[in-house]
């Protein structure tokens, strides 16, 4: 199905080396740049949803990167693998933020505070696994301490490493016991193995390389081996490690066909443990860890913590319900707290953490969700240019240049008697700021019924809120054009599958912890399609699963050992 | 000129938390033979530039003599020890080369001298950049002096929650920025709470776990990819520089642990002077018992929105930054607000006076760099970047005066003051950017 693109040749050459890759991927829209010119790099989407015959360039895939594991994956991880409910990360620093998410497997790298740290939580783990007598853990009833502790590394290795331990693996942590054991006794022996195991590298990381049974002559694509494709899987809809059903299917070889694959990706999305991967992806891709400290005026206290519970329940409630885009986009409903009850006159249950509100003024879908409006804000006026920068860049993976470094881009303050829309005319009667902000600002003024809370408002500074706009220049024409109002642009960007495409870039960006291009989510989306703002969202999850980007990998003989 | 010497381990640190009511105990005597003192090199960043006109000298007869500038005015007692410089210009920033908006370009190059990758890291203003494309100042210093403390160097943040280019100063090398711990309660517990080793059998317990990991990184090794083979390596090297350092105490005749500060939130803008105090407590003590000779304290980030509620109540600092020249009120406000930086370093030099060494004191030992993203907020001018050195460096910097350079490159600036430390970073930073060194700050 692969349809040779004019720059095909030149693309495979560019692409063999990551750094190529990354300049491919950035957004390299000009502002005067027509949308679907080669350079802008959208030539290979899937961007009219057409039939099965869909074309996607299938450029070679890039080697996958190590992948340390980010906080949330290893809280969770130990969690599981120690059964604790102990949260050692709390201390552990940041990942570094690239295109919004937190664990670009290229840019994550082991710094001195996070080794630290790391050996402070082995140390603390296997402390008190040892001090819970490692309940759940190891049972030595009928066999002698030694043979316990050979049984408990074999079946202890295989979870942490989630692979079966090589023999060289088992020997080595064998000859741990014997030297611990011997001089200060059996439980020492037991912690110690748990301390190494969370230090090692195969459990610090995910190396993801392809099965080879033996060395190949040249490279060439072939699938992740069933153990790195069950943690793939895992890691990607719960952000922990393979249950024992996961490993089990991959050693049966059930992962090895995309169908075997799906089954494990329903099964594991049919899991709570889905539900708060989810909501990790969801704080990543709209920013919303940043709404608790964000700094409004006229905010009651506590309100961004609200606020951010509320957006995702939202858009939990339209995954998990089978949603669409056209659900994300158009549902006017809010998850209301009793604090946000009272803060924008809704009727609420002052005994539920939320009620569903469906709310009397407009409040179209994702964009007009009071917690995106007040994030999308200055601290005491609405934001135009960073409403329309949100569409452009979340929604519509279609990013304008950035200003030259030359220009003073302050926003205005408020001045008595001038609209936001007024305070913003600089941006089009100077050619230059014009050039990008009529790419911005007409978007962003559909937004002004809602203030720097997401307040609906009818008026301001005593004149009627104007909220005509404009969304010109976008991948797909037929969404293109004047429009009135934030219901009218929401409905204007459920045409076609833009924004399915783009949110399908940011989950598969997600999944596979690296910088992603159209021509990667239109191999995705071919199984569906194309897609449309009609595909149940958590088909896309699930097609992402049987995707190449995610199953298959680069065989470098480089590698071969 | 005189440079630091090694000092001696005699004693461990002999338990956690509960022994630190005591002096952590060292021979008084061993130091006293000691000829030199080791030299230690400390950053301060605080963001949306200053105000100009209260910066500066406001009065210059001469290089020698001048009259401090308002927001300088805590610093008045160690006049002597400060050089000003005006004319210092960011020409990383200005030039074409490289990504990003102002305030991403500024705080990317301030300690770097470095122009920024290409990136996703996205400004308020939609300018995007990635991290900057070499180490910072102080990692390069803290490869030559931080060697033998627990810590090579040491990042703290105060309310530096934003883990992008505007939330990084220090960087271990290119594209390897250091996260800052923003928690005082953390960083007491790194500093104090841990024993340095487990004594008798938990040392060769902890020696036999590491054994082990050290297998496994040696057979995962063969496995891996170029890129990944690097990137473990580091790690490994990471693990081993660490067990090391675990075996070293702390020590020094002033080291004195303080009280614990916790529940302080770190993500709060009330307790940011409260979080400022606890670090740079912590951060003195750390000095004093040679736990670490290198820090970077980073208050808040580029372009960040933060309020100063226990200053004033003129709401958020960006905004206000940008107001223009003639609305004195919020440029009162802002000056009030950048000499609270400035006490805040006041202070910190008070404790490190409070540290005897031989003849003087550990402040006589330290070198301080402040720096701020842009000169001033309304203009974001990448021009005449407020740096300010405190500090002769054993003698090598001649300080007490106010220098202007016609169109000196920021590169050439922080390679002097990094050749001040040792001959052999005179290379520092992109060298598209460099003329020469800047001598005249030398003695």
């Amino acid at each position: 199905m692969t349809q040779a693109h004019p720059q095909s040749t030149f693309l495979a050459v560019r692409l063999s080396s990551f750094v190529g890759w990354i300049a491919f991927c950035l957004p390299l829209l000009g502002c005067n740049e027509p949308p679907g010119s080669p350079a802008d790099g959208s030539g290979g989407a899937a961007s009219t949803g057409g039939g099965p015959s869909v074309a996607c360039e299938e450029p070679p895939l890039p080697a996958p990167f190590a992948r340390l594991l980010t906080r949330s994956e290893y809280r969770r991880t130990v969690q599981e693998l120690l059964g604790t409910t102990e949260d050692p990360t709390v201390t552990f620093p940041e990942e570094p933020e690239v295109n919004g998410f937190n664990n670009n497997a290229r840019s994550y790298a082991a710094t001195p505070l996070l080794v630290e740290q790391l050996d402070l939580a082995a140390s603390k783990l296997a402390a008190s696994a040892q001090a819970r007598a490692f309940s759940g853990l190891v049972s030595c009833e009928g066999k002698s301490e030694r043979e316990c502790a050979s049984d408990f590394i074999a079946r202890f290795l295989r979870r942490a490493f989630r692979r079966a331990p090589s023999s060289a693996e088992l020997v080595s942590f064998e000859t741990l016991y014997d030297r611990v054991a011997s001089g200060s006794g059996h439980a020492e022996g037991l912690r110690s193995i748990i301390e190494a195991a969370l230090l090692s590298p195969q459990f610090l990381y995910r190396v993801e390389a392809p099965l080879v049974s033996e060395p190949l002559a040249e490279s060439r694509e072939l699938p992740l081996g069933p153990y790195e494709l069950a943690s793939r899987l895992s890691y990607f809809l719960w952000g922990s490690m393979p249950d024992e059903l996961l490993l089990a299917r991959a050693e049966e070889g059930a992962l090895s066909t995309p169908a075997g694959i799906e089954a494990e990706a329903r099964r594991l999305l049919a899991d709570p443990r889905a539900k708060d991967r989810a909501s990790e992806f969801h704080s990543l891709w709209l920013k919303t860890n940043r709404l608790p400290s964000l700094a409004r005026d006229g905010a009651p206290a506590e309100f961004g913590r609200d606020l951010q519970r509320s957006l995702l329940a939202f858009l939990d409630d339209v995954l998990w319900a089978g949603g669409t885009i056209r659900d994300l986009l158009t549902t006017e409903v809010v998850y209301a707290t009793p604090a946000m009850g009272a803060f924008y006159g809704y009727a609420t249950d002052p005994s539920a953490p939320f009620t569903r509100v469906v709310p009397p003024e407009p409040r179209p879908g994702l964009l007009g969700q009071p917690a995106l409006l007040t994030r999308l804000s200055l601290a005491n006026q609405s934001s135009p240019i960073q409403r329309g920068v949100f569409v452009r860049d979340a929604l519509l993976c279609s990013p304008v240049a950035n200003p030259p470094p030359s220009v003073n881009n302050n926003p205005p303050d408020p001045q008595p008697g001038l609209t936001t829309r007024e305070l913003f005319r600089v941006h089009t009667e100077f050619a230059v700021c014009a050039e990008c902000h009529r790419l911005i600002d007409p978007v962003g003024f559909g937004f002004e019924a809602y203030d720097q809370l997401g307040r609906y408002r009818t008026e301001q500074e005593g004149k009627p809120i104007d909220v005509s706009g404009s969304l010109d220049e976008v991948p797909d024409p037929a969404m293109a054009g004047s429009y009135t109002g934030l219901g009218e642009l929401s409905e204007r960007l459920t045409i076609g599958n833009t924004v399915l495409d783009c949110v399908t870039r940011k989950w598969l960006e997600f999944a596979i912890a690296r910088a992603v291009s159209p021509a990667d989510s239109c191999e995705v989306l071919a199984s569906l399609d194309g897609g449309s703002s009609d595909t149940p969202l958590i088909e896309v999850l699930v097609a992402i699963t049987k995707s190449r980007p995610f199953r298959m990998a680069p065989h470098s003989s480089e590698t071969t050992p | 000129m005189k440079r630091a010497l090694k000092i001696p381990r005699r004693a461990l640190l002999g338990a956690g938390g509960a022994a630190l009511a005591l002096p952590l105990l060292r021979s008084l005597e061993v130091r006293a033979a000691d000829p030199a003192w080791p030299l230690r090199f400390v950053v301060f960043n605080s963001p949306n530039g200053t105000v100009t006109k209260n910066w500066f000298p406001s009065v210059v007869r001469s290089e020698e003599d001048f009259d401090l500038g308002k927001i300088h005015e805590p610093l008045a007692p160690y006049k002597d020890r400060l050089l000003l410089v005006s004319g210092v210009n960011c020409h990383v920033g200005l030039s074409s080369k490289g990504n990003g908006g102002p305030h991403q370009r500024g705080i990317g190059a301030l300690f770097t001298g470095q122009t920024l990758a290409k990136g996703e890291f996205v400004d308020g203003c939609g300018s995007q950049a990635g991290w900057a494309r070499g180490p910072s100042l102080d990692q390069v210093i803290a490869e030559k002096i931080g060697g033998s403390s627990r810590f090579r160097s040491l990042e703290l943040g105060v309310r530096c929650m934003d883990n992008d280019v505007q939330g990084r100063i220090s960087y271990s090398g290119p594209e390897a920025p250091l996260p800052p711990t923003n928690d005082p309660a953390l960083l007491y517990e790194r500093l104090f709470q841990r024993t340095p080793a487990e004594p008798g059998s938990g040392a060769s317990r902890k020696a036999a776990v590491l054994d082990t990991v050290f297998e496994q990184f040696g057979t995962l090794r063969p496995k891996l990819s170029t890129e990944d083979r690097d990137k473990l390596d580091a790690h490994t090297e990471l693990v081993r520089d660490l067990e090391r350092r675990l075996g070293i105490g702390a020590d020094g005749e002033a080291c004195l642990a303080p009280e614990q500060v916790v529940g302080l939130n770190p993500d709060s803008e009330v307790d940011m002077p409260k979080i400022s105090r606890a670090h740079l407590d912590l951060l003195a003590t750390a000095i004093a018992c040679d736990l670490t000779r290198v820090a970077s304290v980073q208050y808040s980030t580029g372009f960040n929105r933060i309020r100063y509620p226990w200053l004033d109540e003129g709401g958020e600092g960006h905004s206000l930054s940008h107001s223009g020249d003639s609305d004195t009120a919020s440029w009162d406000i802002l000056t009030g607000r950048a000499r609270w930086h400035m006490a805040e370093i006041a202070y910190f030099m008070e404790r490190l006076a409070a540290i005897p060494e031989g003849d003087g004191t550990a402040l006589d030992h330290t070198v301080i760099l402040w720096g701020t993203e842009v000169s001033q907020g309304n203009t974001h001018s990448l021009s005449s970047i407020p740096y300010l050195l405190i500090g002769d460096a054993g003698g090598v910097i001649k300080t007490g005066r106010y220098l202007t350079f016609e169109d000196a490159s920021s590169v050439d600036y922080l390679a002097t003051i990094a050749a001040a430390f040792d001959s052999t970073l005179a290379d520092f930073g992109d060298i598209e950017f460099k003329e020469g060194l800047l001598t005249s700050l030398y003695a």
